[in-house]
């Protein structure tokens, strides 16, 4: 095909300048040409991606109904939860009775001869008062609470002697 | 001059439509990019809930089947209310079970906390010392929770005292349920064990009156 210019040849542009002019509008035709294919692209991700939203919100507005059917199974569990932790405040606490345990499992040891005489058992100390008729008895005494139970700290607070009553043996125990 | 002018057209319609596509990139790009980051921000939130929601709803459909039963064993072992009667009604059963003598009962005035609620009971247990001690570790081992205190035991010849000093306790029920968004966990192994503590425990024995059916008054006249 043959190209007819019929403008004066000083009325057209520089050969560089028409060099630039056509880099830049065809820089700009692919710039738009790619801009429109991401456009797509990005049209079809946000069809896709409101598609899944679409859905999770329909599974989870399921999820409420079911959640409200079970608001009075969710109460109970909270209530449970709550006495739960409140209880195991409190059993935690409670070393009395562990020292009661140990306690009566330490005079089912003690020979016939020897007797409680007093005891104070509270959560920060327990001692007790054990009454021997004979000398001999004191090593089955101390015996038990050094080797068993594991108690931490064991204070021999006393050993009193009278002829009429015998010995008292006075410990304080902590578990 | 004229010539110029025509130059210049040459040049700015390809170098407007460059600058155009430019702008275009700039400024939609920017709309895209802040676009997609809210879309995947939505989907994974959602997707976090719908997580959560499952699990919760899983964790409770299995906790329902068995839940009146939890209620009870701990609505009993930390009731909402003062425990005081009830403790005291429990000291006095156990001994239908223990043979010892129950006497000088008396309850402190309640000390009310935020967190749990106390009052102190005292009594004095008589009976030969294996009876007081086994009678102190059945106390110990009621339902409501207590906390032995301070037990003083004196022994005679012939007899053995114990004077227990106890704390028993209650707290008032949570009001308001965690946000449904909340995630919430399946009872632990702790508290696994201390349900099954709570369980072993010696329930209180309640009487229930239910209410006598009223019959019409037949009408003396029509007989």
């Amino acid at each position: 095909m043959v190209r007819i210019n019929l403008l004066p040849h000083e009325l057209s542009p520089e050969s560089g300048l028409n060099k630039i002019a056509n880099i830049l509008k065809q820089s700009a035709i692919y710039a738009m040409i790619v801009f429109l294919v991401l456009g797509m692209g990005a049209a079809g991700f946000f069809i896709i991606m409101g598609s899944q939203a679409a859905n999770l919100e329909s599974r989870q507005a399921a999820l409420k109904n079911s959640l409200e059917d079970l608001s009075q199974a969710e109460q109970s569990f909270v209530l449970v939860k709550d006495r739960l932790a409140k209880s195991k405040q409190i059993v935690s606490q409670t070393k009395s009775a562990e020292m009661l345990v140990a306690m009566d499992s330490l005079i089912s040891k003690m020979p016939p001869t020897v007797v409680v005489s007093e005891a104070e058992v509270s959560s920060e100390k327990t001692e007790i008062n054990f009454l021997a008729k004979n000398s001999t008895d004191l090593p089955q005494i101390l015996g038990p609470v050094l080797t068993q139970f594991g108690f931490s700290k064991i204070v021999l607070k006393g050993i009193n002697f009278n002829p009429a009553s015998g010995y008292l043996v006075t410990l304080e125990v902590s578990l | 001059m004229k010539i110029d002018i025509v130059k210049i057209k040459a040049f700015a319609i390809p170098m407007g439509l460059f600058v155009a596509s430019v702008v275009l990139y700039v400024v939609g790009g920017r709309i895209l990019i802040d676009q997609i980051k809210a879309t995947r921000e939505k989907i994974a939130r959602l997707e976090k809930e719908t997580s959560v929601f499952e699990e919760k709803v899983s964790i409770l459909q299995d906790f329902s089947a068995t839940s009146s039963n939890y209620i009870n064993i701990v609505s009993t072992a930390l009731p909402d209310q003062n425990a005081g009667i009830t403790f005291i009604s429990q000291i006095k059963r156990g001994t239908q079970l223990v043979p010892v003598v129950i006497s000088n009962i008396n309850a402190g005035s309640p000390l009310a906390e935020e967190e749990l609620s106390k009052a102190q009971i005292n009594f004095d247990v008589d009976g030969s010392l294996a009876e007081v001690m086994n009678f102190v570790q059945y106390v110990s081992s009621v339902s409501p929770l207590s906390r032995i205190e301070k037990i003083r035991i004196n022994q005679t010849a012939t007899a053995a005292r114990a004077t227990v000093t106890a704390s028993v306790f209650w707290a008032s029920f949570p009001e308001k349920l965690p946000d449904i968004t909340q995630p919430i966990d399946q009872l632990s192994a702790d508290e696994q064990t201390m349900l099954a503590d709570l369980a072993k425990r010696v329930q209180p024995v309640f009487l229930r009156f239910t209410p006598t059916v009223t019959t019409p008054r037949a009408d003396p006249f029509n007989l």
